[in-house]
């Protein structure tokens, strides 16, 4: 049964990592914690329902549509609204993200009612058994795109220029504007592909659990979570969290029971804020 | 003319004397509780939960404010006021004084235990941090059997107050924040408190203990959800972790808060009848709609007048002041 529970704990948290990923680079690079994420999450799995009805295709199929779209929404949002507040102060546009995350929770209820959706798709029943160990094949497949999606950001933050860009409007905006770099682009672009990840994510996320109009905030916590482990913008950390909040989530509600499942990864987020609040994998404190 | 017009109001160094604002919000809510067989109780129902509103947005406005502190976690706080009114009618056997009293308590040791892992952090953890908290009770409340689980509690008959009390009490909370707000925005403590949340270093190389401050700040602000969420209990006598620990709380105290205008003592109550009477009570047979309305007007709040109606009130006010006497005396528009 514990083997179990780590085999399926670590699986779900390459989930968690698609949920986090897109926040953490959108924390580490615009300094905004998207208020909106878990929407974005969510919608990405409403597009893929409704693309997926309406065109008779798989949710597999309609992944990339969905995604395009809430790619091409996100960097609107960004671009003529989000932007533009940033330049004043970071609480403005904290408090826009909740607007938006209402807005759209709003639509979700108006258009999808809250009856529980769910994504159809043959692996999410599907599964196999290892050495006693059984497992979802959605699982399986959310984990493998987690890690190539990881390690894509991680390869472009780190060996493109783009990905230079992007760091440098990281670090010192006004100097990476002075260098030429356009920064609002940066911000737009930047924020538009972490929505797209985060759809990829949302879509996944629908074929292996159903979903809710206002199901998105407990996975914007488990978001934050992660990314509090795993040290804001560090893209290998929050791959690393990500795994490790799956397993002590998976192992809290095999000792305790499911009711113990949420509990845990508050309870792990209040100890990691209280005693390293720059996350488990930073040595240095960055300056 | 002005100054000769507010000299009594003012001290010799011209700062806003305290009384006439205590005096603006005691009268009012002590001629509303006098007056209480004039209402319906629909009426008294619906004005109870407005000055719940009232209480609660500004004490998240003190905290948000002016303490500069962006909360998400208002529910821990109106809840495990609740909870604790609730538990110690349920369990101790108390009246509703001592539970209300307990509740205020409540509220602050939340604070207090929220205020280590959270206030030395940046802005923005500690609006996730408190988000985090809320979900953690909610969750903890549906798991914990001695609070009734899911089902929530329900108050004793011997320990519930008849609408009129209730509604006498919610005048007293309500004017208890607003009193509250106004002593934070002019007192000593209030501009340090301002100083911390517009230039920290600047307010640290003056001396200002920032961390003490805005613990002081979280903890009057946690001390009145509390008071807010024990006010919140007596009027709905059960209740369950998904309402009373749920984020309606926190979405409408921001909600309120920042469309009233956000850091000014009148703004919270301006945006609590915007929001509560204007929108979410002529909207109540369309709630998906209210809700997109009132996310919508948030953004545009932030996006357009982000310091809220209520200065926006106060400002085209002021230039109607001194656009009409232009008008009147076309020819002194150049004199200096």
């Amino acid at each position: 049964m514990t083997a179990n529970a780590v085999v399926n704990g670590l699986l779900l948290g390459g989930l968690y990592a698609l949920v986090a990923l897109g926040l953490s680079i959108v924390f580490g690079v615009l300094r905004l914690i998207n208020l909106a994420h878990g929407e974005i999450l969510i919608g990405g799995a409403y597009l893929a329902y409704v693309i997926s009805e309406h065109l008779g295709i798989g949710p597999f199929l309609a992944l990339p549509l969905a995604v395009a779209a809430v790619a091409v929404l996100a960097y609107l949002v960004q671009r003529f609204l989000l932007t533009g507040l940033l330049v004043r102060g970071a609480e403005g546009a904290l408090v826009a993200t909740f607007g938006i995350s209402m807005l759209v929770q709003g639509v979700f209820s108006q258009e999808f009612s809250s009856t529980p959706k769910a994504l159809t798709s043959s692996l999410s029943t599907s599964g196999f058994t290892v050495a006693g160990v059984q497992v979802r094949g959605i699982y399986l497949v959310a984990f493998l795109v987690a890690a190539a999606l990881c390690g894509a950001a991680h390869l472009v933050l780190t060996r493109t220029r783009a990905g230079l860009a992007v760091r440098a409007a990281a670090a010192d905006p006004a100097t990476a504007g002075l260098m030429g770099i356009d920064i609002r682009r940066v911000y737009a672009v930047t924020f538009a592909v972490s929505a797209a990840v985060t759809a990829v994510g949302g879509v996944l996320l629908g074929v292996t659990f159903s979903f809710t109009p206002d199901a998105g905030i407990p996975y914007l916590v488990i978001g934050i979570a992660v990314v509090v482990l795993g040290g804001v913008g560090n893209v290998a950390g929050t791959f690393a969290g990500a795994l490790l909040l799956g397993l002590v989530q998976s192992l809290a509600a095999a000792q305790f029971g499911g009711g113990y499942r949420d509990l845990s990864v508050y309870l792990l987020f209040f100890v990691v804020l209280a005693v390293r609040p720059r996350g488990l994998f930073v040595r240095r404190a960055p300056a | 003319m002005t100054s000769r017009l507010t000299a009594l109001l003012r001290t010799p160094d011209h700062r806003w004397r305290l009384w006439p604002g205590v005096a603006a919000f005691a009268v009012p809510a002590a001629i509303a509780a006098q007056s209480t067989s004039a209402f319906t109780a629909y009426q008294l129902d619906i004005a109870t939960t407005l000055l719940a509103f009232i209480a609660l947005a500004q004490a998240w406005n003190i905290l948000a404010g002016y303490a500069g502190q962006m909360s998400l976690g208002a529910s821990a706080f109106v809840g495990t006021g609740a909870y604790s009114a609730g538990l110690l009618e349920v369990h101790a056997g108390l009246g509703y004084g001592p539970a209300v009293v307990g509740a205020v308590a409540a509220g602050v040791a939340l604070s207090a235990l929220l205020a280590y892992p959270l206030l030395r952090l940046r802005g923005d953890y500690f609006a996730i941090g408190t988000l985090a908290a809320a979900l953690a009770l909610q969750a903890w409340a549906v798991n914990w059997s001695f609070a009734g689980g899911s089902t929530g509690i329900s108050l004793p008959a011997a320990g519930v107050p008849g609408p009129v009390e209730v509604f006498q009490l919610a005048c007293a909370v309500a004017a208890i924040a607003m009193i509250a707000a106004y002593l934070v925005a002019h007192s000593g403590f209030g501009m340090r408190l301002k100083a911390v949340r517009d230039n920290e270093p600047a307010a640290v190389g003056l001396g200002v203990p920032v961390f003490r401050h805005r613990l002081g700040a979280l903890l009057i602000s946690g001390g009145l959800s509390g008071l807010v969420g024990a006010l919140l209990a007596l009027q709905q006598i059960s209740f369950e972790p998904g309402g009373m620990l749920g984020l309606g709380w926190t979405i409408n105290a921001l909600l309120m808060t920042i469309v009233g205008g956000i850091g000014t003592v009148l703004g919270p109550a301006v945006g609590a009848v915007v929001v509560y009477y204007l929108l979410t009570k002529q909207l109540e047979s369309y709630q998906t709609a209210s809700v997109i309305i009132e996310g919508a007007l948030l953004i545009a709040i932030v996006r357009f007048a982000p310091r809220g109606l209520w200065p926006l009130l106060i400002r085209g006010a002021g230039r109607l002041g001194t656009l009409l006497p232009r008008l009147a005396h076309p020819l002194q528009k150049d004199a200096p």
